[in-house]
């Protein structure tokens, strides 16, 4: 698997499963699950007050205040609508779905619930495609620290937005994979046209981030994407949020991918090399024979 | 890249007519503690059971330092490493190897400064093993190390490749 899922697939699947068992009409079992997404996460599935028939999905994401400073209510609330109700203790939006009242098309909405996460982000993205639109510029930038150590800015400017992500590289190795396929993800527009312009910068922060209070340091990278009005324009944006807010989770997958085939390939080659080493031990001949009148000896 | 093949052959073979000469071991117990057996490569402390050690180059990155002595041998390869994701993995291969030295009884679990991967062999281990047999390992292990490294580093080029291509088409 290539591109990661932008929806959670847990999430999605133990839905489906009850609401499917809910319309077979088996009894609906109590569920209480808590589920780790990309960029701590975390999602908790419950029944509210102990009430089998509905359940109840929650969203806790530590950099939710800074996401609505951006309009993440406003967004929420558009999407979800009748599903919302107050968040859970520890969480920041909560949904709930009545198993007795299920739509005509839940399998759309069960899709929507799962992608709570990036509906979260998406305000942010939104509002700056907006002023970019507007042809607004001059309005402040976004500073999402959506890790513990890494942050995401997203600027607006006439004719673009650009979208820089800090990433920091845990091992030394990977941050020389990590140049490799940075490398290639600059040189993605030479084959297709359409794609946004990648840049990267190792170390230091790129240009735009220069006299802000922006890392520096060995092992961290910036990486800028500038997304053009074809990129941010109504029906274009929603693909783009889908894609770009998962970035830095997609790259860092592939970067353990690649050193996880290294290490199997290593494997492999060390076994094939204790092959070729062990044929130079002479074979064990068979030392014990039989003489005709049946008595058996050992030979040296 | 045919300069490249022409200097393999070469080189291959003067490494492997050093090595049939140095792999003549002859058991040698210590000179120095009574009931000892060193292998004196290791230990170097009598000039006399010394050979001249001895360095093939290819070019200035590729090369095989051998030490002889009475009773051991010991062989150093420096591996080409032209970039730095040549390096990674070259050390992580390497590193992988070493640490698996027991399974290998020949390799040393330390590599000497200035070379990637050392192996010591002693006189034991030429009473179990077929010399001619040994040096073909050491000659079929250069070889392949180098392959492994250029199909590593073309799989994580291809993998970048490949998912950079995924993510931008979608735009």
């Amino acid at each position: 698997m290539i591109l990661l899922e932008t929806n959670n697939r847990i999430v999605l699947e133990t839905l489906t499963l009850k609401i499917k068992n809910a319309q077979d009409g088996a009894k609906a079992d109590s569920v209480d699950i808590t589920i780790a997404d990309f960029d701590g996460v975390l999602f908790h599935i419950s029944n509210p007050d102990g009430v089998k028939t509905k359940i109840m999905v929650s969203i806790s994401l530590k950099f939710y205040k800074e996401l609505q400073e951006h309009g993440a209510d406003d967004l929420i609330k558009r999407e979800y609508d009748s599903l919302l109700t107050t968040p859970e203790a520890g969480y920041n939006v909560s949904v709930v779905i009545d198993l007795e009242n299920i739509p005509s098309d839940w399998p759309s909405m069960v899709e929507k619930v799962s992608l709570l996460k990036r509906n979260c982000f998406a305000s942010v993205f939104e509002k700056y495609f907006q002023f970019q639109e507007q042809g607004e510029e001059g309005n402040a930038r976004a500073v999402i620290h959506y890790r513990d150590d890494e942050t995401m800015y997203v600027e607006a400017k006439k004719d673009r937005v650009t979208v820089i992500f800090s990433t920091i590289f845990k091992d030394v190795d990977d941050i020389i994979i990590g140049k490799v396929f940075m490398q290639e993800f600059k040189e993605g527009r030479r084959k297709y046209q359409q794609a946004p312009q990648v840049l990267f910068s190792h170390k230091e922060p790129p240009q735009e981030l220069q006299n802000t209070d922006a890392r520096t340091g060995d092992n961290i990278g910036y990486i800028t994407f500038v997304l053009f009005p074809r990129h941010t324009n109504k029906n274009a944006k929603d693909n783009t949020i889908n894609l770009i807010h998962m970035l830095r989770d997609y790259l860092h997958y592939h970067i353990k991918c690649s050193k996880a085939y290294v290490h199997q390939s290593m494997r492999a080659k060390t076994t094939d090399f204790l092959k070729v080493l062990n044929r130079a031990r002479p074979e064990v001949k068979d030392k014990e024979k039989k003489t005709i009148s049946g008595k058996t000896f050992r030979q040296n | 890249m045919t300069d490249k093949a022409a200097t393999l052959k070469p080189y291959l073979s003067a490494v492997r007519e050093t090595l049939t000469a140095a792999i003549c071991l002859q058991n040698f117990d210590s000179q120095l503690v009574e009931r000892h057996n060193k292998p004196e490569v290791e230990v170097k402390q009598n000039k006399e059971l010394l050979l001249t050690p001895v360095v093939i180059s290819r070019n200035e990155r590729e090369r095989v330092l051998i030490e002889g002595s009475i009773n051991s041998l010991r062989i150093s390869i420096a591996i080409k490493q032209a970039d730095e994701i040549e390096k990674i993995l070259c050390h992580k291969f390497t590193r992988f190897l070493m640490m698996r030295a027991e399974n290998f009884t020949i390799l040393r679990r330390k590599q000497i400064e200035g070379y990637d991967i050392s192996f010591l062999i002693t006189n034991f281990h030429t009473e179990q093993m077929y010399k001619h047999k040994l040096v073909d390992f050491i000659i079929h292990f250069m070889e392949e190390i180098d392959k492994e490294i250029n199909f590593l580093k073309l799989a994580v080029n291809s993998r970048a490749r490949i998912s950079a291509e995924e993510f931008l088409k979608n735009f």
